[in-house]
């Protein structure tokens, strides 16, 4: 990931630069906690925006900021400096986060099937969601590699190469994932063609 | 041109899926954090063991291969159906060579997965080797291209591929130095989702296992 870049929509915080930011983690390896909030500061606000995104939900995507800085914190010794600090934080954030929501999506899908049973025969057939419902709900509905590169490069400005690194995954890999997220979403949202079309 | 209006549309009417809010509660989050840390013992450093090489685990996966072959044909016993006698039958639909095609190929990319799963969770330095990460890079990509064949149309493996796919991602995204805890994350996933049951439940009975 590249120091200092700024994401398109995300929250304009400049990264601090590579040599201040190496000798911050020096120092809060050693256990300085000015260093460890200063490293806190510089990337508390993507990782927050990127856990929310994920989450959509102040409560989780607190829950998920906050557990990826403690296990980034605990796991600082053995930071190679392969990639950016940046880098690294927001694979430990996505990792968080993505897991955190696939767990939680499974108890909810189990409560929401419970509840639709219950509802059948009450439910509105004739109900016909806006647009903006059903585009959220086909985001929701990607599977979660397409979710999570769709989330991080449409919506928060992250290149090819940044999200391959975040996700373990190659550039072209995310190039082809949000190639099929935008195919599978024009196809959810085909009878709204007029609104793009005109 | 309409692919591009699209791809415009969207971006701007997606933005406000999931729209953080404008102000990051940092100093809440900041505190809570300091609290956990301070409530827990002090983390241990990821120990650095002796590796296990790439080529052990590609010794290891070709056993294991070969051994599953061996037992396939053993259990299949004398009278098993020949691919001459397949051959012979009346011919099938397209479709039902392309159903069959990709039934085909999902076994032999579920037991390549469960031959992954399995040295993975017998192996406790196993995140730390390349090999096994670049083994499980090699799965996930082939697990997404089968969820987008129409093998991925089949609800339940549908299911299944998406798990493994998270899994999959899971191991891939290990850290070399990653403490246990990490690991022990990828195994929860594992157990919770029982992957490796339903993976053995696919496999018909008498396929070269991966194990």
């Amino acid at each position: 990931m590249s120091e200092g870049r700024l994401s398109k929509r995300g929250a304009e915080v400049p990264e601090p630069d590579p040599v201040s930011e190496s000798q911050l983690i020096a120092r809060a390896i050693e256990g300085d906690p000015a260093a460890q909030r200063a490293l806190y500061d510089a990337h508390v606000d993507r990782v927050y925006r990127l856990a929310y995104r994920v989450a959509g939900d102040d409560d989780l995507a607190r829950d998920f900021t906050q557990e990826a800085f403690i296990r980034a914190f605990d796991r600082l010794p053995t930071f190679r400096r392969e990639a950016s600090f940046g880098t690294w934080l927001y694979t430990i954030a996505m990792s968080v986060a993505l897991n955190g929501i696939r767990s939680i999506r499974r108890l909810r899908t189990r409560e929401v099937a419970l509840d639709a049973a219950e509802s059948l025969g009450r439910r509105d057939r004739n109900a016909d969601p806006d647009l903006k419902d059903r585009l959220h709900r086909a985001i929701e509905d990607l599977p979660p590699g397409y979710r999570a590169v769709f989330l991080m490069h449409d919506l928060e400005g992250y290149t090819h190469e940044e999200i391959g690194e975040v996700l373990g995954i190659q550039s072209g890999t995310s190039k082809a994932q949000l190639f099929r997220a935008r195919a599978r979403l024009r196809e959810v949202l085909a009878d709204f063609a007029g609104a793009w079309i005109a | 041109m309409s692919e591009e209006r699209f791809e415009a549309w969207l971006k701007e009417h997606a933005a406000d899926y999931h729209r953080p809010p404008a102000e990051v509660p940092r100093n809440e989050m900041w505190d809570a954090i300091t609290r956990t840390r301070a409530a827990r013992p002090a983390p241990v450093a990821g120990h650095i063991g002796s590796r296990i090489s790439p080529v052990r685990y590609a010794i290891a996966a070709s056993l294991l291969i070969g051994a599953g072959i061996g037992l396939g044909y053993w259990m299949r016993g004398p009278d098993a159906v020949t691919p001459a006698v397949v051959a012979s039958l009346p011919a099938a639909t397209d479709s039902a060579i392309r159903s069959a095609t990709y039934d085909v190929a999902s076994v032999q990319h579920l037991t390549a997965v469960e031959a992954l799963l399995t040295s993975f969770r017998k192996d406790e330095r196993a995140e730390s080797d390349v090999a096994m990460r670049r083994w499980a890079r090699d799965l996930l990509a082939s697990t997404r291209l089968l969820m987008d064949s129409p093998a991925g149309e089949v609800a339940s493996r549908r299911q299944l591929l998406e798990d493994l796919e998270y899994v999959l991602a899971q191991i891939v995204q290990l850290d070399p130095n990653a403490p246990a805890e990490d690991r022990a994350m990828v195994d929860r996933a594992i157990n919770r989702e029982q992957v490796l049951t339903r993976i053995r439940s696919t496999i018909p009975a008498g396929f070269p296992s991966g194990t």
